[in-house]
């Protein structure tokens, strides 16, 4: 037995100065002149969410190839992982993409949820992430969350002041998908709404995945309110709207982050989605010379029209290369932080400007769904002007 | 044609030539994991973890007899039992946020138990799945506590308790190593003793048993709870590992997930969960990273070639290519 | 229209398409004993079908509807002759490998029709509502309730009044005897398998009326495949009615009486029955 008792003695004598040396080979690599610069993207292309992973990239490459993938000298490499709707894999991709890549951005993952258990890992790496569809405000503590196209309030304050303002409405009905996302769009909304002197009535919550509205359709027959406020994702809320127009009910809807129907289906549905109010960041018939250009030469590339899924990635990864020209660059942490600070640009989306809590200021628009030379769209109602989010 | 009696010293040698796969192994994991970049690391913790998670799960698939598509409620309430006390409470101790998650879970399995062991065969597999979703509901529904669906984001990783000891990846990958030998050998013990061998009868033959006497539903009972409570450390452990647990962490796709480790590993071995947890995670890995959408096609080819070619499971494979090669050796 | 008849008739249509998802999975799980976790998927494929032949290219709904059911039924084929006849007997395993299943046909559903959600579509005729008693009410959940009655009668009918059905309730009881008796099982179990997964698709097509069509749907569409299968018990159309019967109702009372707690009803009354018969209300005893 002498040798296995040996073998085990010297196995513990080894263990001893690796306890106590710790951690050997754990920088990330290193950011120099000359080397390629690394993107990340980290987006769901597996999960209930998958539906943005392509398109996602699909806008980060097309700002990418306008530049040469070059930027201020050096060449830029695209690293894209699949975050699977999974916080915990969201994490680990984060942790390979900043420590074997060595991105010095990423994009994404697009969850709230997930974001907040990737962000504050990035602010201890000291790398920028930018979220592509908003974030709550508490997530710019960590300094390093490029809150765009703005803050969650602002993904509903300008629908609410419309609809209490413009359209005169006091009383409102309330439907949301019970999770997370949904409460926080629609209790947001309320809040606003009751700021302005309105009144929420009601408020019904229906889990994801609802595919039969009725219970709820029912109970909306039973209210009367000026309007119903709704928010839940797209395969839920066209069914919402189906059985709403055929269980005939004509109250008039409004909706926070009404982007969730794409312009595909709205031009697919038109019919049986119109009469929705809702808030958009983005749609393709946005009046800004820069958008003109960006759908011109999205369509020739990609054969169909672009949604905020792939213009939200475009802006930002212009955000990027704005702020490394800037920075001549310089991919560290402060300078590059500092850089994208002080931008000013004119994008698809309108002029934006960023806070120094890295909140982005960008037009948000109230929109109606009509029939505009034969194809069904959202169009513009209404511009907000690069609105601030009244909690700071 | 006989041989000499082997010398105390070969006979020594004789053992370790026979554990050499089981030493390699350790060796792997106590000296070349740490060299490697943290993020290798925290894929190894993350592979320990699931580990435990699929031992747990084959004591009792491989051992009771009893399917379940609901472990993973034991493993995501421990996970949001010591994440609970740890961002709610911020109660920044490992041994207490282990013990509250260990207990939640061992107390949920408890309760699971009572109403599982009513179903005999694929019907079990209905009553922990409607089990496992329903705590899935409830961890999505009661946000002041879960944060619903966005899940329990911020969990640190307590301290220790040593005065001047710093967390970090390396550290916790000894730490969530040490717990998985500990896990193990309890394990291991567990089914080679007399409770272990009952447990493997009444799998077989349960009138058998209960006609031999055996309270059957006690000792399928315990085996329940004993399976929960190890799913409750791989879940405290997940937890701290990634620094958030989801809704998620509990639901069905979870537990198949581990369900698939156990079978390609290698069910009724207990060594052969371990080896599955390490090749499904792995495979998943890098297949996401070889193609970013289309990896579930890979998981699920490996999966469906793995029922279909090596029933027994992959570990339990090898280990037998192994013994062949000692007996072809003479070892 | 009174408010109880509207959630009458709510429960009754959702019941209806609950009915047309579990009819299929009962129907294999009673002959084969094969809980096929992809018949979700099965529904989806079939939908993506129907979507394919009569959105993409604006074919006639019915045939996209066929074409579903066909496209299930022959994945379904060779599902059987290339994995489940290896591993004959082996409940466990095929239950396994229809997990496996489940992973590949979702991520091939995506791969070809891609991740974007399309929007319910159904046949011209059924897009508008029917007045009942003064009051719209959606067309298409109509024609579901009365398909679902077409089918649930047709299944009976073969379940009780056939030969074929005969011999498929003697597998179920017996399968030494019935081999004994010369029925060929296989082939039952062959054309069992196909008919439960023809009408999954058939349904996928049918009930994209009112939900669309996505690739994560499989797994929602699974969860409450299982919820009938618990709640009314397998082998027995009258078991799959019941089921889902008491689910369509839990489902538009829960949700109208008590709306935020409506998934828990649904939970709570899988582990009542499971406590009180686990086999289900009309469930064999096995």
């Amino acid at each position: 037995m002498k040798q296995s008792r040996l073998l085990v003695i010297v196995g513990i004598a080894l263990l001893i100065p690796f306890l106590l040396t710790g951690p050997r080979l754990a920088t990330g690599a290193e950011q120099t002149q000359g080397k390629p610069i690394k993107l990340g993207v980290l987006i769901d292309f597996t999960g209930p969410m998958s539906f943005a992973g392509q398109p996602v990239v699909d806008g980060v490459k097309m700002r990418l190839e306008e530049a040469g993938y070059k930027v201020a000298g050096r060449t830029i490499e695209l690293v894209v992982e699949d975050s699977a709707t999974d916080a915990s894999v969201a994490v680990e991709k984060a942790k390979k993409m900043v420590e074997k890549d060595g991105v010095s951005f990423i994009i994404g993952p697009m969850i709230s949820g997930m974001r907040m258990a990737v962000i504050p890992y990035l602010a201890k790496q000291k790398i920028l992430t930018s979220a592509i569809h908003s974030d709550p405000l508490e997530s710019s503590k960590f300094g390093n969350n490029l809150i765009f196209p703005s803050t969650l309030t602002m993904d509903s304050l300008p629908v609410a002041e419309y609809a209490s303002k413009v359209l005169g409405y006091r009383t409102a009905t309330c439907i949301g998908a019970d999770y997370n996302a949904g409460h926080e769009y629609i209790d947001t909304l309320a809040k606003q709404f009751e700021s302005m002197g309105g009144k929420a009535i009601q408020k019904q919550w229906a889990p994801l995945g609802t595919m039969d509205w009725a219970p709820y359709l029912t109970n909306l027959k039973k209210t009367t309110a000026d309007c119903v406020a709704v928010w839940t994702i797209d395969s839920d809320i066209v069914p919402f709207m189906q059985q709403y127009k055929t269980f005939g009910l004509t109250m008039p809807l409004i909706m926070p982050q009404a982007n969730v129907i794409t312009s595909a289906i709205v031009a697919e549905k038109g019919e049986s989605v119109k009469g929705i109010i809702g808030n958009i960041t983005y749609h393709y018939l946005l009046d800004y010379p820069a958008n003109k250009k960006f759908v011109a030469d999205f369509k020739a590339k990609y054969k169909r029209m672009p949604e905020h899924h792939e213009a939200h990635p475009y802006i930002i990864t212009s955000m990027f290369l704005a702020g490394l020209e800037k920075t001549k660059g310089d991919t560290s942490f402060d300078k590059l932080k500092k850089a994208i600070l002080s931008l000013k640009m004119d994008t698809p989306e309108g002029p934006i400007s960023i806070d120094p809590n890295m909140v982005v200021r960008a037009n948000k628009h109230v929109c109606d769904i009509q029939k505009v030379n034969g194809v069904w769209v959202w169009h513009t109602l209404k511009t907000y002007v690069q609105p601030k989010d009244p909690a700071y | 044609m006989g041989r000499e009696p082997a010398s105390s010293e070969k006979q020594g040698l004789l053992k370790v030539i026979r554990l050499a796969p089981q030493f390699l192994i350790l060796l792997l994991l106590i000296f070349l994991i740490p060299l490697e970049p943290t993020y290798v690391q925290s894929l190894a913790t993350k592979i320990l973890i699931f580990a435990i998670f699929a031992m747990s799960l084959d004591l009792l698939i491989g051992y009771a007899g009893i399917m379940s598509l609901g472990h993973a409620a034991f493993f995501g309430a421990a996970g949001y039992g010591a994440g609970i006390l740890a961002v709610r409470y911020s109660i920044d101790n490992i041994w207490l946020g282990l013990a509250s998650g260990i207990l939640l879970a061992t107390f949920i399995a408890a309760v699971f138990g009572i109403i599982a062991l009513q179903a005999r065969g694929i019907y079990s597999i209905l009553i922990t799945f409607a089990l496992g979703q329903l705590l899935y509901s409830l961890a999505t529904k009661w946000r002041s506590v879960t944060n619903g669906d966005y899940g329990l984001w911020g969990v640190p990783l307590p301290a220790l308790g040593l005065s001047g000891f710093e967390w970090n990846g390396t550290y916790y990958y000894y730490f969530v190593f040490l717990a998985f030998l500990v896990c193990y050998l309890c394990l291991y013990r567990l089914v080679k003793s007399p409770f272990g061998k009952s447990l493997q009868g009444i799998r077989e033959g349960e009138s058998r048993m209960r006609a031999l006497g055996y309270n059957t539903w006690l000792f399928k009972y315990v085996a329940f709870i004993i399976a929960g409570m190890f799913a409750g450390v791989a879940g405290v452990l997940f937890a701290y590992h990634s620094g958030i647990i989801t809704p998620g962490d509990l639901a069905v796709m979870n537990s198949g997930f581990v369900m698939l480790m156990v079978i390609a590993g290698g069910i009724g071995t207990i060594y052969g969960a371990a080896i599955g947890a390490a090749l499904i995670i792995t495979i998943q890995y890098y297949a996401g990273i070889l193609t970013a959408d289309r990896w579930p096609l890979i998981l699920g080819g490996v999966f469906v070639l793995t029922i279909m070619y090596a029933r027994a499971g992959v570990g339990v494979y090898f280990y037998s290519l192994w013994k062949r090669v000692l007996v072809r050796w003479k070892f | 229209m009174n408010i109880v008849l509207l959630n009458i008739l709510n429960a009754i249509s959702y019941g209806a398409i609950l009915f047309l998802l579990a009819s299929g999975f009962s129907l294999i799980f009673g002959v084969m004993g094969v809980l096929n976790l992809s018949h979700g998927a099965l529904y989806v494929v079939g939908a993506y079908i129907g979507w394919t032949t009569a959105v993409a290219h604006g074919i006639s709904f019915w045939l996209g509807a066929l074409a579903g059911g066909l496209v299930a039924g022959l994945i379904s084929l060779i599902m059987e002759a290339g994995f489940f006849r290896r591993l004959y007997k082996q409940l466990n395993e095929q239950m396994l490998l229809t997990f496996g299943f489940v992973y590949i046909l979702d991520n091939l559903s995506r791969w070809i029709w891609g991740p974007s959600y399309r929007a319910p579509f159904t046949s011209p005729a059924l897009s508008g509502s029917f007045t009942i008693l003064g009051s719209p009410y959606p067309a298409v959940r109509i024609a579901i309730i009365f398909i679902g009655i077409v089918i649930a009668v047709g299944l009976w009918w073969l379940q009780d009044k056939t030969r074929a059905g005969a011999m498929i309730r003697a597998g179920m009881d017996d399968k030494e005897t019935a081999l004994a008796l010369g029925i060929n099982l296989p082939l039952v179990a062959t054309v069992a398998f196909f008919v439960g997964s023809f009408i999954a698709g058939f349904a996928g097509v049918i009930g994209a009326g009112v939900t669309g069509v996505y690739p994560e749907m499989s797994m929602s569409v699974m969860l409450l495949v299982l919820a009938v299968i618990i709640i009314g018990g397998v082998g027995s159309v009258q078991g799959t009615l019941v089921g889902a019967g008491i689910l369509g109702a839990i489902d538009a009372f829960g949700k109208a009486l008590f709306p935020d707690y409506a998934m828990f009803t649904v939970y709570l009354a899988m582990i009542i029955v499971l406590l009180v018969k686990p086999s289900g209300i009309l469930g064999r005893q096995v």
